[in-house]
């Protein structure tokens, strides 16, 4: 008996290196397989009624009463566009972001929906964005990128108009 | 009286236990021994029973403490507002002793809101906040340029942007401001967007505060809890301001005597 042990100690030890070894490789092989922590973005192209303008701010509460029937009526449309949404009270560090925006807008001849923040709490645009002001891209009628006003990701690109440039390329074709 | 062992559980009534004899020996009472050994215990369950009590009641009373002070991400970290103390958990902080609620805005600001599709007037506050406005406090900077001036009048403190200090223009700059926010108490900090009470706690900060005793609770509009008091209200088709409704402090600056 007492020569078999040896034999047994080593027959479990190899037992759970193998299962050590398969585990790890299991490991890795699922991380190799894991998508990147930065995906490619979507790139989305504009609708060309909103491109070669000259840099118009369509303020939908202006363009009509009924908000959400304009913002529907895009949306089933499958329209591909782009909204500001400001939040108009003491925002303090965010108040020179609209002007960046514009300016974008002008420079490059594109067209944005403007919204406040009241306007848009009542729209599908607040079942995914809660916090104001943000930019957001809407792609064939969906929401498929937008400026996190609470994600350290997005705060560079809330502070220059070269923040917000470089944002904007990365997700938009024009 | 030296004792031995022998003697311990009797009482000698003529002579030295040692010497006694069996027939001499008195046995002690047992149940003198008993009585007190209850009396003890009973003594003892009652102070343990008048402890838990109290300490039962002492937790009852004991304020919970507060998570220190933890900025957001993103943009909102910017304005100081508090990652586990917002307008989504304020209604868990609320009607606490140790420490006061303050709203940053002005009940009507001089800034024009309108222009922005906004609300120049306090539209609703949280139940407990009392109103002191950040501009008579110090000129509020980074407003939007279509809104206009804010409040440009008299301020307890003037303040410079680049070396980001503040200097009373009052000789009772300084009282009021530790009246309005007692060093001693935690304070809780709103606005409409968190913009004016980032500005104060850095006011605050700046002139001495802890600045682990102050929350920036952030802002109104995002505020959806239990405690809403609406200041805004339509009367005969018309809108109204219920200012009579809020806490607010005035400060009489034609009384004050400058630096």
């Amino acid at each position: 008996m007492t020569k078999k042990k040896p034999f047994i100690f080593g027959i479990v030890a190899l037992v759970f290196l193998v299962a050590l070894g398969f585990t790890l490789w299991k490991i890795f092989d699922r991380n190799s397989n894991e998508k990147p922590l930065n995906p490619p973005e979507v790139v989305t192209t504009l609708d060309r009624e909103y491109v070669g303008t000259d840099g118009k701010q369509i303020e939908i509460a202006k363009e009509t009463e009924d908000v959400n029937g304009f913002l529907n009526n895009l949306i089933e449309n499958k329209k591909s566009f782009v909204i500001y949404v400001s939040l108009p009270i003491c925002e303090g560090s965010t108040a020179e972001f609209k002007s960046y925006v514009h300016d974008f807008q002008k420079e490059n001849s594109l067209s944005f929906y403007y919204l406040t923040s009241d306007y848009a709490k009542e729209t599908m645009i607040f079942n995914t964005v809660k916090y104001f002001p943000s930019v957001i891209i809407v792609k064939e009628g969906e929401i498929v990128k937008y400026l996190r006003y609470d994600s350290d990701e997005d705060a560079e690109y809330y502070k220059s108009y070269d923040g917000f440039s470089k944002w904007f390329k990365n997700n938009v074709e024009y | 009286m030296k004792k031995t062992k022998k003697c311990e559980n009797y009482k000698c009534e003529k002579c030295k236990c040692e010497n006694c004899a069996t027939s001499e020996r008195v046995s002690i009472p047992k149940i003198g021994f008993k009585i007190i050994i209850t009396v003890a215990l009973g003594l003892v369950i009652i102070f343990v029973t008048a402890l838990e009590i109290c300490r039962a009641l002492a937790s009852l009373s004991a304020i919970p403490a507060l998570p220190a002070p933890e900025l957001s991400e993103g943009m909102r970290g910017e304005l100081g507002i508090d990652k586990n103390i917002n307008e989504k958990t304020i209604d868990n902080y609320l009607g606490r002793s140790d420490s006061v609620y303050r709203d940053m805005r002005m009940l009507k600001d001089e800034a024009n809101y309108e222009k922005i599709d906004g609300d120049s007037y306090i539209s609703g506050i949280v139940k407990g906040f009392e109103v002191v406005s950040l501009p008579y406090l110090m000129t509020p900077e980074n407003l939007p340029e279509e809104v206009g001036k804010s409040y440009s009048g008299e301020t307890l403190f003037n303040c410079n942007k680049v070396t980001e200090t503040c200097q009373p223009n009052y000789k009772e700059s300084m009282a009021i401001l530790e009246d309005l926010f007692p060093k001693n108490k935690n304070i809780f900090l709103m606005c409409g967007g968190g913009g004016y009470a980032g500005m104060t706690k850095k006011l605050l900060v700046g002139l001495g505060w802890d600045e682990n005793k102050i929350y920036n609770v952030g802002g109104y509009w995002y505020y959806e809890g239990n405690n809403k008091i609406d200041i805004k209200m339509t009367i005969s088709g018309a809108d109204t301001y219920a200012f009579w409704r809020l806490n607010y402090h005035t400060i009489d600056f034609k009384t004050l005597h400058e630096v």
